[in-house]
């Protein structure tokens, strides 16, 4: 972590960036059930072969994703074709990886990675260490919204997304607020009800820091903010802070559980009614029971940052490298494996909805059609530092 | 008397340790001390290249900019009295738990004080991760200690997790082990004659304890003092585990800067200081061993 700042997602171990119109609103338009059939069976491809090496960071689920579901499945309709796998929960891991590519470009040698998952990418782009992507390598890159490669100068591709949302205890709290002044004013009204965990630890408190500090900033710095690095900005702030601040005492113990799941194992106990948490990962929870059924989901309106988890491919790894790893990239966004990846972690699709079955799209029609756009790598870790200076 | 060339055979046979350290320790310490001081090329130039807030000598030999801008935060001296405070408490701990332990298993030759020395080192056999997250659950609202409390009419009784207390019985745990065995190995050593010398002379158990075991028991105890509050000065796993948001000790703190601030030169500073700090509770362990050398059988 470091010119970056990851966050340590437990969950989803990836930092996430825009969100864009990736749920997009024109996704449950009608044209969602002719384009869904075509792309089902892998064929055989007829690209280059041989091995790729990945790396990528974060919980369980996410590394069951690549080797229980991604890597047999390219392997076995890619004969020929070999996925390395390198993955680290720690998500301290990433500043070595960061680090390795940026000292390799420096030093002009290969990258020993050709495709980073998870947080890396993100940072990568913004120091301009990966390869930019174009629709000659990627041609399913049309079938995702555009926006969505803004955030990283179009250097990096999304494989999967979710989004912050609001979870709450249906049977303490019968009607939740449904705006960020209401959950301000509900916070006061009951001490030691709510929580989120320490931004520097996890995407879902970082999201809601955000959403406090967005309230008092000016909308075209916040942008700013979130495209790039305007420390100029930061001094709208204060304000923010201070209201944090003074959010303190009503929080759970007065302390910030250190990871996303902290939060979540403090809503299964019990001893919260309300915290901010990962869509994705509290789908998986409620589904497995690790949540119990009273715990729903809610989005605030304007909500919460959320957006897609990307794929870089380092702009110092040979061409025959290069080239596999695009045609995997895009194979990921084929139809099977956007599904598998709904199905295998709850994670939205990368591509727009009109591209995928119906009953996809159904799933998430809770969610929002454009949640905000989270703070850049280096903004974000300018927000830690002086939420832990001035909060924490 | 040796010879020249035995010196010379026993310096090459210390010698792949002494390189060891010096390559893969001692440079990047020399590299480190630069970047601190402002030196953002050379072996610094990756780094320098996506770190926040650096400060820059621009060519001079020495900028102490990042020392100033670290050593004036008040959230870092938040943590720097937190960790001077959290290693003294758990240093005197486990001081007095390892002596008791050990004085009983070394005066009460009996099968029970034989066990209970042997389980002091348990915690030595389970990882710290494991150990912290226990020690985490078991205090934590909601844990065991908090529900018997509050089951027996005490609802005020103290959550110790993610408080400096819990941190302080954590690093007790972790610590314990390797005081009682350098502490207890040191009582075995001393003859039975010396302390019942003392105690026919009439003095009581706690006088000839005082007088006699203590004095000969000087050195080893104050090696696991060295040893034991150098640990925790440094220690991550415990205070990031079952330590308070905020303030917190220095080790999660420089982790803290160097990956979610992305500020390296400010994470190196608090290592310096963390340094500093553990240089100051080595003086005395430098000067125990230099002793006991000295008065090691066959030293001139």
């Amino acid at each position: 972590m470091q010119a970056k700042k990851w966050r340590k997602m437990s969950g989803r171990g990836a930092r996430v960036l825009l969100a864009g119109g990736m749920l997009g609103a024109g996704a449950l338009s009608a044209t969602v059930a002719g384009a869904a059939a075509s792309s089902v069976a892998p064929r055989k491809s007829s690209g280059p072969t041989g091995t790729i090496t990945v790396f990528s960071q974060g919980d369980v689920n996410v590394q069951n994703l690549w080797t229980n579901t991604l890597i047999p499945r390219y392997e076995k309709s890619h004969p020929g074709d070999h996925v390395k796998f390198v993955f680290s929960t720690s998500s301290s891991e990433n500043s070595v990886v960061f680090d390795e590519l940026a000292a390799s470009a420096k030093a002009h040698k290969n990258s020993v990675y050709d495709i980073v998952d998870g947080a890396v990418p993100a940072e990568a782009a913004a120091a301009k260490l990966l390869t930019p992507v174009t629709p000659a390598e990627v041609p399913l890159m049309k079938e995702i919204n555009p926006n969505a490669f803004k955030v990283v100068n179009g250097e990096a591709i999304p494989l999967r997304g979710s989004e912050v949302l609001i979870a709450y205890n249906s049977q303490a709290v019968p009607n939740p607020p449904t705006t960020l002044d209401a959950l301000l004013a509900w916070i006061k009204a009951h001490p030691g009800q709510f929580t989120y965990c320490n931004p520097a630890d996890g995407g879902s408190g970082s999201a809601f820091v955000q959403a406090v500090l967005a309230k008092y900033t000016p909308a075209a710095d916040n942008l700013k903010m979130a495209l790039g690095y305007s420390p100029k900005s930061e001094s709208s702030w204060s304000a923010g802070l201070a209201e944090l601040k003074s959010l303190t005492p009503d929080i759970f113990q007065q302390q910030y559980p250190n990871s996303n799941q902290g939060v979540m194992t403090l809503l299964a106990s019990g001893a919260v009614s309300m915290g901010a948490v990962w869509s994705d990962q509290a789908t998986t929870a409620l589904h497995n029971g690790q949540l119990p059924k009273s715990i729903k989901l809610t989005e605030l309106t304007p909500p919460l940052a959320g957006g897609p988890d990307y794929l870089g491919v380092p702009s110092n790894v040979s061409a025959t490298e290069k080239a596999l790893a695009f045609q995997f990239i895009n194979w990921t966004l084929q139809n099977p494996q956007q599904v598998g990846i709904v199905r295998a972690m709850n994670g939205t699709p990368a591509i727009e909805f009109q591209y995928l079955p119906k009953s996809i799209a159904a799933e998430f029609a809770s969610y929002s059609s454009s949640p905000e756009l989270p703070y850049s790598a280096n903004t974000d870790s300018d927000m830690n530092s002086k939420w832990q200076s001035t909060v924490g | 008397m040796k010879t020249a060339i035995q010196r010379g055979w026993y310096f090459l046979a210390a010698s792949p340790p002494v390189v060891l350290v010096a390559v893969f320790i001692g440079f990047p310490i020399a590299v480190t001390v630069t970047y601190t001081l402002g030196h953002l090329g050379g072996a610094n130039s990756a780094i320098s290249s996506i770190a926040l807030h650096q400060v820059s000598s621009h060519g001079r030999l020495a900028t102490f900019g990042a020392y100033s801008s670290v050593l004036t935060s008040h959230s870092f001296l938040e943590d720097l009295v937190a960790t001077v405070w959290v290693t003294a408490a758990s240093v005197g701990l486990v001081l007095v738990l390892a002596w008791l332990v050990a004085l009983y298993g070394r005066l009460a030759d009996t099968r029970i004080a034989r066990l209970l020395t042997s389980f002091a080192v348990v915690p030595l056999f389970i990882p710290v991760v494991i150990g912290s997250y226990a020690i985490l659950q078991f205090w934590s609202y909601g844990g065991l200690v908090k529900t018997l409390a509050h089951a027996v009419g005490l609802p005020g009784f103290p959550a110790l997790g993610y408080t400096l207390g819990g941190v302080v019985l954590a690093e007790v745990w972790v610590s314990l082990p390797f005081a009682v065995l350098m502490i207890g190995s040191g009582l075995r050593s001393i003859p039975d004659s010396a302390f019942d010398a003392a105690r026919d002379a009439g003095a009581s158990v706690a006088r000839a304890t005082w007088t006699v075991l203590l004095p000969m028991n000087l050195v080893p105890t104050i090696i696991a003092t060295s040893f034991t509050g150098i640990s925790i000065l440094g220690s991550f796993t415990v205070p990031y585990l079952v330590g308070p948001t905020s303030p917190n000790l220095l080790g999660p703190d420089a982790a803290q800067t160097f990956q979610s601030f992305n500020e390296p030169q400010q994470a190196e500073v608090i290592a310096m200081v963390i340094f500093a700090l553990a240089i100051v509770v080595a003086v005395p362990y430098l000067w125990a061993t230099y002793r006991s050398n000295n008065n090691a059988p066959g030293a001139a």
